[in-house]
């Protein structure tokens, strides 16, 4: 909504204060200035943000009446010129013009015919306003319709009334239909609007219709057949009420907004329709000579008195302190709700049709608040009554994990939950369907929701090696996946572009800090990950269940994610662990005397797994042998081929005494004596 | 071995323990040992007594020249060492300037941590902690939170609707265009008095920008009791915000809409880059002050929707936008650095 200072001084019957200050109080009190810019020494242009509940502010006189409540004035609203109501004759003769097909979609028409007009160039006075406004100035009737639309917040059309094909109707000579576009199926209507383009219309649109076509988009656009240009001699002006949701609806449909449709759908005051009709017809003729000679005025509108009843002391409990009646009932009156009867409880008030937005007794107290100043409600923070909360089980593990993997210079990272349907095959893990499709706002499918962390974390991947190819990349993110509507789930997402055991050591550490490594294993994946290489990939298990899976990139999935690395993903559910974790560990007793560590090297057949290896040791080790270490895997040059050497290290301790090498190197030789017989060992020294 | 022998062996050792000298107090102790009135030299001179006659001539001049070859050596060894102290490493010396070994630590997030700071302000508050789903149905979304469907209120929230949904009685699906919904399935479940967050994820189909994502963050707040009023949303708002933002951070009311409560507020600081003065400052464009969140009284509709009493209950709602909080907090200009995810802009978190 665009004025100027000086503009807005003309409508009120008081002086305003200084512009900058008057920018200011309309922000703090509701009507928030959006753009404010001094022109000269006694003007400035105004910009306001309109918020959606207010129509009534889309005009210079609404803004008017809101300034006098605002700043403490006595509000008379402005004497404009307008044609006499009375006696009708001055207005034409009346004539049965219109047709409205469905007086739901359109209640009010008034339609005047006014002949003999000069188009011509806007006085400089109305070329200023309308500039003002932020519009071209194209002839003084389109001037005039928008300069009106502006002071009282109605929109109105005019159309050239000889290009529009009369009607053949008995005996009244018809001008205008309104009714809904032709249905798609009966071949639908097109029309060429102001603006030059096509608008194909459908017969959920309301359209103005002369005998042959649409003539406008109702309440939105007019065509440009009918429109008023310096041939135009007789004109037809409309001044109307279309149902608000059906313009709303065909705006968006079309994708055509306009100052008009602006204010139709927000909802205009119909008690302004026929006074901003008669305003514009005045100007009209004032500016561009012309005299009525028809008009017809159909109001079939059912407007219900509206009335609600404030309690004084409601106000105070919703805002928190006491308001004097008097001050509430100054607010009331000076934004034109009139009382209707009192009592010490509370004052009865007719609401005036301009404020839409007014329905409820609580909309009453945010009239008051506003008016008043929120800065002169105080500040008090709320009694709380204190009691302990259950901790949200899902913060209990996030919080555990986020630092655990920072520690393990893992970076957290953020990605879009959106994804490129390219990506859909390669991480099906948690769901084989297709990806769930959005809605752009051509109504188009234009955007997917991923099915996996896991291509995000890659793409984060290929940005960072494109930009540093050798440093190491460890990432991680806890968001959501999405397999299908209503089902939605919270994941760990982690990328190491060390490879496979690299990221199965972050795991390993992360089952240590959750408590969880007694009930994690690793098992071959069942079925296919595409994306994964299928020899380097494990589902990982908590006691029975599936939580997740690890795996290192296949060289095809490595060029589709353009990285030269074994880079290893992961996804776990983090859902699953929240539901079985028990954070609390259970402490217990630790051996004191000192361990005997020693190392061994084994050259066994290549097929021979590590596992196999670690469990015939540990048999062999007895209660003393503690653990048993991997710490390195070997083929090349030193072995033979087809065979491989597996070096660990082994910790033995006696629970109560100090143990003797004697003692540790006996179990060790038979350890090796056993590797030997069952692996086909060599030792490698 | 004659002396002249001597004097070589002594001239080769003196020379050798003279380059390898590391300090000037070796040096100093090599002087003394060689040259000093008891030294190594002074020795030789007192064997010449048993020398032939006609060979101490020459064996005065031969200690006389080693003497000066060594002082020669030692002046020259002194200038090595000051000119150059590290062009030599001997053992013992410890290079206090070689790096550590290096330790790598990980990061959060600026937004995720940002998430989680001021969810923590709340909960020191007293505030308790709860989630709702991303994908949503248009009566949480819109509907139970008084937002008719075909209704201008509803242009602030556009919205992705999901392309397949199947339609029901709760509308069609879609991705929650902000975190308000969970107020609503909050009060569902649970009677008052309640004081409750929400953080979350929320999407809305802009194009990305600077200041312009379709997936960002919100915290919602929620607080429903008897006689919560407006002013005890400001109160409580005014803590955190100096709590976030600083004891010196002033706060603003500005009334607003929002058709989930009434009377509706927008929420300005003052600004934290310029400190309020607005002087050419390009954060908050001049104005002096930054709006950050919204807030109001929840409507009574709203409360009506989920059955609750509204002549017994009032209560207060709030949300704001974790993207900007980060972006103020860490003097970040660009929305999209953070879901580049570029090292070089995580590390520094």
């Amino acid at each position: 909504m665009k004025f100027t200072y000086q503009w807005l001084q003309e409508y009120c019957s008081f002086k305003l204060p200084p512009s900058d200050e008057l920018a200011h109080l309309l922000t703090m009190h509701g009507v928030k200035v959006e753009h404010y810019r001094p022109i000269n020494n006694n003007d400035a242009y105004f910009e306001l943000e309109i918020t959606a509940n207010r129509p009534d502010c889309l005009s210079v006189l609404g803004v008017s009446r809101e300034v006098a409540v605002i700043t403490r004035q006595d509000y008379q609203p402005p004497r404009l010129k307008t044609l006499p109501q009375r006696p009708a004759k001055a207005a034409g003769s009346v004539k049965n013009i219109i047709t409205i097909e469905n007086t739901e979609d359109c209640p009010v028409y008034i339609a005047r015919v006014i002949k003999n007009v000069r188009v011509a160039p806007s006085p400089e006075w109305l070329k200023k306003k309308v500039a003002d406004i932020g519009l071209r100035s194209v002839n003084n009737i389109v001037d005039i319709t928008n300069y009106v639309m502006f002071e009282y917040g109605e929109p109105m059309h005019a159309f050239d009334l000889d290009r529009l094909a009369p009607i053949e109707s008995g005996l009244a000579e018809k001008r205008i239909v309104v009714r809904r576009a032709k249905p798609s199926a009966l071949g639908g209507e097109k029309i060429v609007a102001l603006d030059g383009k096509t608008y194909q219309l459908t017969s959920e649109m309301l359209v103005i219709a002369d005998a042959r076509e649409p003539v406008a988009i109702a309440g939105i656009m007019g065509g440009q057949s009918t429109e008023v240009n310096e041939q135009t001699t007789n004109l037809l002006l409309e001044t109307a009420y279309f149902n608000p949701s059906l313009i709303r609806k065909t705006a968006r449909r079309l994708n055509l907004s306009s100052d008009s449709s602006y204010r139709f759908e927000r909802g205009v005051a119909p008690s302004v329709i026929a006074p901003a009709s008669r305003r514009a017809i005045q100007l009209i003729t004032e500016l561009a000579g012309g005299e009525v000679t028809e008009q017809q005025i159909i109001n079939l509108l059912k407007t219900k008195e509206k009335t609600i009843t404030l309690r004084f002391k409601r106000v105070a409990q919703i805002l928190g302190c006491p308001f004097q009646k008097s001050e509430i009932k100054r607010i009331l009156k000076g934004l034109g709700f009139n009382r209707l009867s009192e009592s010490a409880a509370g004052i009865k008030i007719k609401i005036p049709d301009f404020r839409n937005d007014i329905n409820a007794e609580i909309d009453l107290i945010e009239e008051i608040a506003r008016i008043r100043g929120y800065e002169q409600i105080p500040t008090t923070p709320p009694v709380i009554n204190l009691k302990v909360e259950q901790k949200n089980k899902v913060d209990e593990i996030t919080e555990l994990i986020r630092p655990t993997l920072a520690g393990l210079a893992y970076n957290e990272i953020m990605t879009s939950s959106f994804m490129e349907e390219k990506y859909q095959p390669d991480f099906t893990f948690w769901s084989e369907q297709k990806l769930i499709g959005l809605l752009g706002p051509e109504g188009m499918e234009d955007r997917f929701l991923r099915n996996s962390l896991c291509p995000v974390l890659l793409l984060a991947n290929k940005t960072n090696e494109a930009s540093e190819r050798e440093r190491v990349i460890q990432l991680f993110e806890m968001a959501k996946i999405y397999s299908r509507p209503g089902q939605e789930k919270l994941m760990l997402g982690l990328l190491d572009n060390q490879g496979f055991y690299s990221l199965k050591g972050t795991l390993n550490a992360l089952w240590i800090k959750l408590n969880l490594v007694k009930n994690i294993s690793y098992h071959p994946v069942q079925g296919e990950i595409n994306a994964l290489d299928s020899k380097k990939m494990v589902a990982i298990l908590m006691n029975t269940e599936t939580i997740g899976y690890s795996g290192e990139l296949s060289p095809e999935a490595r060029g589709k994610y353009e990285t030269q690395k074994n880079v290893a993903v992961a996804e776990i559910d983090l859902e699953k662990i929240i539901s079985q974790s028990d954070a609390s560990a259970v402490y217990r007793e630790f051996p004191r005397q000192p361990a005997i560590q020693r190392d061994l090297a084994v050259v066994v057949d290549e097929k021979i797994k590590w596992e196999e290896i670690k469990s015939a040791v540990q048999s062999k080790g007895g209660s003393l042998l503690e653990s048993v270490r991997f710490f390195d895997l070997y083929r090349g040059k030193q072995v033979p081929s087809h065979q491989k050497s597996l070096a660990f290290s082994l910790y033995f301790r006696h629970p109560d005494r100090t143990l003797t090498n004697e003692e540790a190197d006996k179990i060790i030789n038979e350890i090796i004596t056993t590797l030997q017989k069952q692996f086909n060992a060599t030792l490698r020294t | 071995m004659n002396l002249f022998d001597q004097l070589d062996t002594t001239e080769n050792q003196a020379l050798e323990e003279i380059s390898r000298a590391t300090g000037p107090e070796i040096l100093q102790q090599l002087e003394t040992n060689y040259l000093s009135r008891k030294g190594i030299l002074r020795g030789f001179f007192g064997q010449m007594a048993a020398l032939p006659d006609e060979q101490k001539p020459q064996a005065g001049e031969a200690i006389n020249r080693l003497k000066k070859v060594i002082e020669e050596k030692i002046t020259e060894q002194r200038k090595i060492l000051a000119a150059a102290p590290q062009t030599r490493l001997p053992e013992g010396f410890f290079d206090i300037s070689l790096p550590g070994f290096e330790k790598v630590t990980g990061s959060f997030h600026p937004v995720y941590r940002t998430m989680q700071e001021l969810s923590a302000i709340f909960v020191r508050l007293g505030f308790n902690i709860a989630y709702g789903p991303e994908i949503e149905t248009e009566f949480y979304n819109f509907t139970a939170l008084n937002i008719p469907l075909d209704h201008p209120s509803r242009d602030a929230f556009d919205t992705f609707y999901l392309s397949d949904s199947s339609v029901s009685n709760t509308g069609r699906l879609l991705l929650r265009s902000h975190t308000s919904p969970v107020q609503v399935r909050i009060m569902e479940k649970t009677k008052p008095p309640l004081q409750v967050i929400v953080p979350g994820k929320v999407f809305r189909p802009d194009t990305p920008g600077p200041s312009r994502f379709p997936m960002f963050h919100q915290i919602e707040g929620l607080m429903v009791d008897e006689n919560v009023s407006f002013a005890n949303l400001k109160g409580i708002l005014s803590l955190f915000i100096r709590e976030f933002f600083g004891s010196e951070t002033r706060m603003r009311f500005r009334p607003s809409f929002f058709p989930f409560t009434e009377p509706s507020a927008e929420v300005d600081i003052s600004c934290v880059i310029c400190g309020g003065t607005g002087d050419r400052c390009p954060v908050c464009r001049g104005e002096g002050w930054l709006e950050i969140l919204g807030a109001g009284m929840v409507h009574p509709k709203v409360f009506e929707a989920v059955n609750y009493d509204s002549e017994k209950y009032t209560g207060f709602a709030f949300g704001l936008g974790v993207e900007r909080m980060a972006m103020l907090k860490y003097s970040i200009n660009d929305i999209r650095l953070f879901t580049e995810n570029h090292l070089k802009f995580l590390e520094q978190f």
